[in-house]
C-alpha cells in the first residue's frame, strides 16, 4: 500500500495514529454506506410488500451517502486513489522526483487545510442558522461538519506525508 | 486576465500534480471569490446543495454492485455461459469474451471493474486456445469499455445529474449504441478468427452453464427491467442490485466470505471518496457558470461561427476526443455536459442523444494515451508493455470510431425508445 507505508520502522508513533484514523474512518464509513444500502433497499420492499415505506428513507439514505462519500476522501488520500492528470508527470527528471513529491503533499495539505476551514465556517453558520432537516428533524449542520472534516484529516495526512514522505502511499491509478 | 491568471493557476497545479478535486476546489473558489465576488463558504452551500440529492446514491450504490461481483464468482459464471452458447462459432471464445464484457458491464456499470473481472479469465483462455496475442489484449481492452455505455452506466448517471436529464431516459437510449457497438466488436471477432477451429454445440454443457450462471444471468435483466418498467427508479435498482448481489455471491454460490464483502465495501468508499469531492466541485461550478449566465456567452459565441449541425457534431467529437485523451470521464462528463447542452439544444440535439455521443466519444479515451485507463490497467493485469497494449488496440479504436459516427448521425439509434 505504501512504500513505507504506516508500519515504516521510521515513524512508528505516526504510523501507528494514520493507521488508526483509517480504521475508525473505514468503520465509520461503512456502517454509513451499509445503512445507506439497507434504508433504500427495506424502503422499496416496504412499499412492494405491504404498500408503505420507512419514512425518511430518502432523507436517511441522502445523510448516509455524504457521511459515507466524504469520508472516503481522506481514506482516498490514504490510498492514493484520487483522480490525478498525469500527463505533465514527464516534465520533471527522476532525480527531482522526491522533491517533487514534497511540494505536491505540501501544496494538497495547505489547500486542503483552507477547505476545512471555510468548509468549518459553512457548517457554523448552518447551525447558528438552527436548519433542521424537515423530514428527520435533525440539525443538517451536523451532518455538513463532515464536509470539513473530510479535508482536515486529508490535509492533515499530505502535511505527514510531506515532512515524512516516506509514509506517503503510493497511487493506485485504479479509479474508473 | 482573470482566465489568465485561473489558466496559469491551473496549469501550475496539473504541473505540481495535484489531484483534480485540489484543482478544482482552487478553480472554483477563485472563481467565486473574484468573478462572483462571494464566499468561499458560497462554494461549500453549492457544494453541498450539489450532493444533496436522492438520485446520486445510485452511484455508489452501483459501484458497490460492481465490487462485489468482482469479488465473487459473477464474471466467472457469465462467460461460462458465454463460451458454451458461442463454441460451435469460428472464433467463439473470442465473440465469447466480447459477450461476457457487456453483459458484465450491464451489472457493474463500470469499464475498469469489467476489464479486471473478465480479463483475468479470458485472457489466458484465449492465448492458451491459439488467439492472436495483440488480438487478445486488443478486445479486451476495448470490450472493457463497454462499461460505460451499456446502461446502468456511472458516467451516464453522472451526465443525467449535471445536466437535469431523465437518467433511465439515457438508461434506455444506451440500449441501442450498447449493441451496435457489442455487435460491431463481436462480428470483429469473428471476422479476425473465421478460420479458427469451432467447438461442438454441447447441450449438456450449455445446461450446466446456464444452472450455474442463471441467477448471474437474471441480474442485468432484474436491474434493468425494473428501471425500464418504471418499477424502481435508479438508486433503488442499485440496492436492489447490491441486495441481490450479496445474496447471489454469500448465500447461493457460497463463493465470498465476509473478508470479500468487507474489501469490496472499502473499494466501493475509495472510489465513492475519489469521486464525491470532484462531483460537488463540479457542480458547484456549473451552478456558478449558469448564475453567470456562461453557457448562453458560449453559445451565441459558438453558434455565430458554427452554423450547421454536423459540423457542430464534428466539433463536439474532435473537442470531446482531445478531452479524453487528458482528462478522466467524471470530470470531463460534470463539467462540459452542462456547458455543451444548451449548445446542443441550439443546433436541434436532443439532449439525450447528446448525452449518449457524448459517453460514446469519452469512451474512447479510455484506449488513448496518455490517460487511457484500460492501456494501464490491461498493462498490469496482463504484464505487457505499454507499446504492445497500445498498438493492440488500434483496430478497435477505429472500429469504434465507426461506431460513434453511427451514433452521432443516426440518433434514432438512441432514441428509439425515448421518443
Amino acid at each position: 500500500m505504501t512504500k513505507g507505508g504506516p508500519n515504516n520502522q521510521g515513524f512508528p508513533s505516526l504510523a501507528r495514529v494514520l493507521r488508526t484514523a483509517t480504521a475508525v474512518e473505514t468503520a465509520v464509513a461503512i456502517v454509513a454506506l451499509t445503512v445507506m444500502t439497507s434504508v433504500v433497499f427495506l424502503d422499496v420492499l416496504g412499499r412492494e410488500l405491504i404498500g408503505q415505506g420507512i419514512a425518511g428513507a430518502q432523507r436517511i439514505g441522502v445523510f448516509a451517502f455524504v457521511l459515507a462519500g466524504f469520508l472516503g476522501l481522506p481514506l482516498a488520500t490514504a490510498r492514493g486513489g484520487h483522480l490525478r492528470p498525469k500527463f505533465a508527470d514527464g516534465l520533471f527528471p527522476p532525480r527531482a522526483r522526491s522533491t517533487v513529491l514534497v511540494i505536491q503533499h505540501g501544496i494538497a495539505a495547505v489547500i486542503s487545510l483552507g477547505l476545512a476551514w471555510f468548509g468549518l465556517s459553512f457548517a457554523r453558520q448552518t447551525l447558528t442558522l438552527q436548519e433542521v432537516s424537515p423530514v428527520l428533524e435533525i440539525p443538517i449542520g451536523l451532518v455538513q461538519l463532515v464536509l470539513p472534516y473530510a479535508f482536515l484529516s486529508s490535509g492533515l495526512r499530505h502535511a505527514v506525508y510531506t515532512l515524512y514522505p516516506d509514509l506517503a502511499p503510493d497511487e493506485t491509478g485504479d479509479i474508473s | 486576465m482573470t482566465a489568465l491568471i485561473l489558466l496559469a493557476l491551473v496549469v501550475l497545479l496539473l504541473v505540481l500534480r495535484q489531484n483534480i478535486y485540489v484543482i478544482l476546489a482552487v478553480a472554483v473558489a477563485w472563481l467565486y471569490t473574484t468573478v462572483g465576488r462571494g464566499r468561499v463558504e458560497d462554494m461549500f452551500q453549492d457544494m453541498f446543495f450539489s450532493v444533496d440529492q436522492e438520485v446520486l446514491l445510485s452511484v455508489p450504490l452501483f459501484i458497490l454492485a460492481g465490487n462485489i461481483m468482482s469479488h465473487g464468482s459473477i464474471a466467472r459464471r457469465l462467460i461460462r455461459v458465454a463460451m458454451a452458447v458461442t463454441a460451435p462459432i469460428p472464433g467463439g471464445l473470442a465473440v465469447a469474451t466480447v459477450l461476457s464484457c457487456a453483459v458484465f458491464a450491464a451489472v457493474s456499470g463500470s469499464s475498469t471493474v469489467t476489464l479486471l473481472a473478465i480479463g483475468p479469465i479470458t485472457y489466458p483462455a484465449l492465448l492458451k486456445n491459439g488467439y492472436d496475442k495483440r488480438f487478445a489484449l486488443g478486445t479486451l481492452c476495448a470490450a472493457g469499455t463497454l462499461g460505460i455505455i451499456v446502461p446502468p452506466s456511472i458516467p451516464l448517471i453522472l451526465f443525467g445529474v449535471a445536466t437535469q436529464t431523465s437518467i433511465t431516459d439515457l438508461f434506455v437510449a444506451g440500449l441501442g449504441p450498447a449493441l451496435m457497438l457489442t455487435t460491431l466488436m463481436a462480428g470483429y471477432a469473428f471476422w479476425r478468427n473465421r478460420h479458427m477451429p469451432r467447438g461442438n454445440w454441447d447441450r449438456r454443457e450449455i445446461a450446466i452453464a446456464l444452472k450455474q450462471g442463471g441467477l448471474a444471468l437474471f441480474m442485468p435483466v432484474l436491474i434493468l427491467g425494473g428501471i425500464y418498467s418504471g418499477h424502481f427508479t435508479a438508486t433503488e435498482s442499485a440496492a436492489i442490485a447490491v441486495v441481490y448481489a450479496i445474496g447471489v455471491e454469500m448465500v447461493v454460490h457460497r463463493d465470498m466470505n465476509l473478508a470479500d464483502l468487507r474489501g469490496a465495501f472499502v473499494q466501493t468508499l475509495l472510489l465513492a471518496g475519489a469521486l464525491l469531492p470532484v462531483l460537488a466541485l463540479a457542480m458547484s461550478l456549473n451552478i456558478f457558470m449558469t448564475l453567470e449566465r456562461v453557457p448562453q456567452d458560449i453559445v451565441a459565441w459558438v453558434s455565430g461561427m458554427i452554423d450547421s449541425k454536423y459540423t457542430f457534431i464534428l466539433f463536439v467529437s474532435l473537442l470531446m476526443l482531445a478531452v479524453g485523451t487528458v482528462m478522466e470521464i467524471t470530470p470531463a462528463v460534470l463539467i462540459m455536459g452542462p456547458l455543451l447542452v444548451p449548445l446542443a439544444r441550439t443546433y436541434g440535439i436532443d439532449p439525450v442523444h447528446f448525452g449518449i455521443m457524448m459517453i460514446v466519444n469519452l469512451e474512447l479515451g479510455y484506449l488513448t494515451p496518455p490517460m487511457g485507463l484500460n492501456l494501464f490497467v490491461a498493462m498490469t493485469a496482463f504484464r505487457e508493455p505499454f507499446g504492445t497494449v497500445f498498438r493492440s488496440v488500434l483496430p478497435m479504436l477505429a472500429l469504434m470510431l465507426v461506431g460513434l459516427a453511427i451514433v452521432s448521425l443516426v440518433p434514432q439509434l438512441s432514441l428509439f425508445l425515448v421518443r
